[in-house]
């Protein structure tokens, strides 16, 4: 009894807290105007409270957590990725049209003869009431920002020295009680001339006026201070003169970015470059990676061998040690043309030395060598695990049979282990597609194809994608960037599909034997 | 089962309650980075204890303060303060992501002039520094006992000291990236973009193949043919070299001396040699605030930056915890007997602002890539520069 009391109070505190957060998050969605969280959020919240609190829909309980977690970190990143994909969103145009207006509007100037006007402030406690603004003038506004008339108030001035010690019953105030204000003070615009005063410090207000004007009929911004007109032109304010005004904004530009990667030369080129060299990347690293991983497995599959587990132990090692650490020692200590254990090494016994990762050839080598390296363990792992699950009885026959080492393995070891690795393997290849790590760490997509190509002859498609995005080439391409991952993403989804079928003709010949 | 939801609903509320007053209004909130994040801390408090406005100081690695603030300004989730380098400025002008600063002509004055120049854009400033930095000739005094003057007594001590077969390299500079061998290139008067008479970059005018800049890299050229400094030498080898006492003459910037100071290394600063006669011009870098344009506090910037931050004690303080040469001159006047500072400031005072437009990315990697041709000696000076100026300005066209 008194546990299902105490699941009972676990639950109500557990559901409180999430329906907590969850309201606040509703309310932050209201005040920000933003309707996909809100609906997001509401059909969330019902859902929860429904499938704890019906009887009836207690099992979406049990589905609730997984198709959350699918659809937040799956489907809407995805689907983020294919509607930025379709914008502009890049340096320049990374804020909203409408807060763009909204930032020119705020922009202000200090009007030119304005003159600094020094203030002091009256009220009761530390609330302001009254402000009195001093330069030749002097001018007394409330805390509303209204201008005030001087014979409305009774000025008291006892030491005669022209600042008022108090008005009506409100007394001056010092200037740490203003500063608990500043927050309602810097917020006021007092309207006065053709702008209005507003705080510039702590001490003093300034008189400022607007630099833009914008009409929405003929979507056209205008420059107070010179009269010049901006239409608004490819996401940007342009002047007939050809002047922009920064910052731009986000617009929908439909196929743009994808036409751009297969169209435009420029991106074209090395688009498709870097995909066939991803399919080389990948393919060579799980072939032979795999070749390797599966010839050490099935050595030390043999009980004749002495100090297996040492073995293993020490072949597991580049999988164990972080490959941020091991990729490092492979790129400077390793390669480094000029201070590398390899080239030193052959500097002293051969006189030669070898352009380890500067030349394109070399490069791709040595890419490959280092992930084969990394990667072979695991090939090993799995399939040492798949060997065992081989009947040794089907082995026992085949010998029977007159079946040499040779057969044996490819007539049944092979076979066998195939149907139960090639889902890792296609999982492998997928992975290895998408590696970025060891490009980035190894070569950053270097050496250069020439003066400014926009890809290296290592980049693989998603450190190509990274490099349209982040690293500044053209300024940050993130929609552009975002075509790409895209296109990776179709490119391994089809892979894969392919790929699954292919094995589902394995099982059938596994079945057979 | 009525009680139950009242009960959830009840504990709901008040939880809802609880979150909600956690956004508080006019106070400063600051995104530094790790080293600049405790001297604002120290600034903030006392300027807390003199205003009661609550100064909260955020830390961040300075790659996520350039990206983040772009992305968190216009949802309002920014901070009012950012503690940036001068080059982000471009980018961050072109996002719509800082304010422009006004500030009084006598304050405007105290800094050193190159140092406003590289905070502004298209005539405004959107920064204020605090210090600069550029690189020199760094030297070790067990090496090279007295630092070269001219570049011909540069390559004599380069010759006698550089001895490859124990790893000992008399001159070396970071390559292939342009960054560090800049002085090299504009000595000659190679330049990356000309300049308007207000000090406005014109883009129009790109310097990637001027004479100078030929000249300049015919000289690296030169070098690496000669053996007298290796043709790639990327961050980790040449720190490694320096600490371990087996680099002579590295041209390296501040940032350095600490590395070199680790392996017990004694080293000196001085300016660069001049080559014909002429001085290496440096890229200087200024480190600043810069303002969120979304920023609803500007009363209480304006004052932090004016009565507050542009202050000799604040800008000593800084320098204090963060040794660079300060860009604040009454403070400068300070520290000017160190001999290091002493050296970076007149290596400096040769240099020219490093350009902040937003399309230097660009002009980077096009840059390296002609450096990385010439350095690995496929390609000549003269060929792989008019090819680079080429496609940068086929890129800028469009």
């Amino acid at each position: 009894m008194e546990k299902r009391l105490l699941r009972f109070y676990l639950k109500i505190v557990l559901l409180s807290v999430f329906n907590a957060i969850a309201v606040f998050i509703l309310i932050l969605s209201i005040l920000s105007n933003d309707v996909y969280l809100l609906i997001a959020n509401t059909v969330l919240l019902a859902l929860v409270n429904l499938s704890s609190f019906s009887r009836k829909r207690y099992l979406l309980k049990y589905l609730l957590p997984g198709f959350f977690f699918l659809v937040a970190m799956v489907v809407l990143p995805i689907c983020y990725n294919i509607y930025l994909s379709m914008t502009n969103y890049s340096t320049g145009h990374v804020i909203g049209k409408d807060d763009a207006i909204k930032h020119f509007l705020n922009r202000e100037f200090l009007s030119p003869e304005s003159e600094k006007y020094s203030f002091t402030a009256y009220g009761e406690n530390a609330e302001i009431t009254l402000l009195v603004l001093k330069s030749s003038t002097e001018i007394i506004v409330d805390i509303n920002g209204n201008i005030r008339d001087k014979n409305e108030f009774s000025i008291l001035d006892t030491n005669q020295d022209g600042i008022p010690d108090k008005i009506n019953e409100w007394i001056l105030l010092d200037q740490l009680r203003v500063n608990a204000n500043i927050p309602r003070l810097q917020a006021l615009r007092i309207p006065y001339d053709n702008g209005w005063l507003r705080l510039s410090t702590l001490r003093e207000f300034r008189h400022y006026e607007h630099q833009y004007l914008y009409d929405r009929e003929t979507d056209t911004l205008t420059d107070v201070k010179n009269g010049r007109i901006y239409r608004s032109e490819s996401a940007r304010f342009v002047s007939s003169e050809g002047e922009v005004l920064d910052p731009g904004w986000t617009e929908y530009v439909g196929l743009r970015n994808y036409l751009r990667i297969l169209i435009t030369d420029r991106y074209r080129r090395p688009f498709f470059g870097v995909f066939i060299w991803t399919i080389e990347w990948s393919l060579v690293t799980v072939t032979a990676s795999f070749a390797l991983g599966l010839f050490l497995a099935i050595i030390l599959n043999d009980s004749r061998l002495r100090f297996r587990k040492f073995y293993r132990s020490l072949l597991i090692v580049p999988y164990a040690i972080p490959s941020f650490i091991s990729l490092l020692v492979w790129r400077y200590g390793f390669f480094s043309s000029e201070f590398g254990f390899l080239n030193r090494m052959l500097r002293s016994f051969a006189g030669i030395s070898i352009p380890w990762l500067s030349a394109v050839t070399w490069a791709r080598f040595s890419v490959l060598l280092t992930n084969v390296w990394l990667t072979f363990p695991y090939m090993m792992l799995v399939s040492l695990g798949a060997l065992q699950s081989i009947q040794p009885q089907l082995l026992e026959a085949a010998r029977i049979d007159g079946a040499g080492n040779w057969q044996r393995f490819r007539k049944i070891t092979f076979p066998l282990l195939i149907v139960t690795l090639a889902p890792l393997l296609i999982g492998s290849f997928a992975t290895t597609f998408n590696n970025f790590t060891v490009i980035w760490l190894l070569t950053e997509g270097r050496p250069i194809m020439g003066v400014g190509e926009v890809a290296g002859s290592t980049d693989i498609l998603i450190s190509y994608a990274y490099k349209l995005a982040f690293s500044g080439r053209e300024g940050n391409e993130m929609a552009l960037s975002a075509a790409v991952s895209v296109l990776i993403f179709v490119i391994v989804v089809a892979i894969s599909i392919v790929s699954f079928r292919r094995t589902r003709v394995l099982e059938d010949i596994a079945d057979e034997i | 089962m009525r009680r139950k939801i009242l009960i959830v609903l009840a504990i709901s509320m008040i939880l809802v309650a609880s979150i909600a007053t956690a956004t508080v209004d006019g106070q400063l909130i600051i995104w530094a980075d790790d080293t600049r994040t405790p001297i604002f801390r120290e600034i903030g408090k006392v300027y807390t204890q003199l205003t009661g406005i609550p100064v909260t100081v955020h830390e961040m690695t300075m790659d996520a303060i350039a990206e983040q603030v772009v992305i968190a300004s216009p949802a309002g989730e920014g901070p009012d303060l950012i503690v940036g380098a001068h080059d982000w400025i471009g980018r961050l002008v072109r996002n719509g992501t800082v304010a422009s600063i006004d500030l009084p002509q006598d304050i405007l004055e105290e800094f050193d002039p190159v140092t406003i120049q590289a905070m502004s854009f298209g005539g405004k400033l959107y920064g204020v520094p605090y210090s600069r930095e550029g690189v020199a000739l760094l030297y070790n005094k067990g090496l090279v006992p007295t630092p070269p003057s001219t570049w011909d007594e540069l390559v004599d001590i380069a010759r006698r000291v550089t001895n490859t077969s124990i790893g000992q390299y008399g001159f070396i500079v970071e390559l292939p990236f342009p960054y560090n061998c800049f002085p090299i290139l504009s000595a000659l008067g190679g330049y990356v973009f000309g300049q308007s008479a207000d000090g406005s970059l014109v883009t129009d005018d790109i310097g990637l193949d001027s004479v100078g800049m030929i000249l300049g890299a015919t000289l690296i050229d030169w070098l690496i043919e000669e053996g007298l400094m290796p043709g790639e030498i990327p961050w980790e080898t040449m720190t490694g070299l320096l600490s371990e006492g087996k680099a002579g003459m590295v041209i390296t910037g501040p940032w350095s001396i600490p590395i070199a100071k680790s392996g017990g290394v004694d080293v000196g600063v001085a300016p660069i040699p001049t080559i014909c006669g002429q001085r290496p011009r440096p890229f200087v870098g200024v480190s600043g605030i810069m303002v969120n344009a979304y920023s609803p506090n500007k009363a209480i910037i304006q004052d932090f930056i004016e009565n507050h931050y542009a202050t000799k004690e604040s800008m000593l303080k800084i320098f204090e915890m963060d040794p660079r040469p300060s860009a604040f001159l009454p403070a400068f006047e300070e520290i000017k007997d160190d001999p290091i500072m002493n050296a970076f400031a007149e290596s400096i005072s040769y240099g020219m602002p490093l350009p902040n437009i937003p399309e230097m990315g660009t002009v980077w990697s096009v840059w390296a890539d002609a450096m990385t041709l010439i350095c690995n000696q496929t390609m000549s000076p003269h060929e792989a520069l008019k090819k680079a100026a080429e496609v940068l300005e086929e890129i800028l066209s469009n």
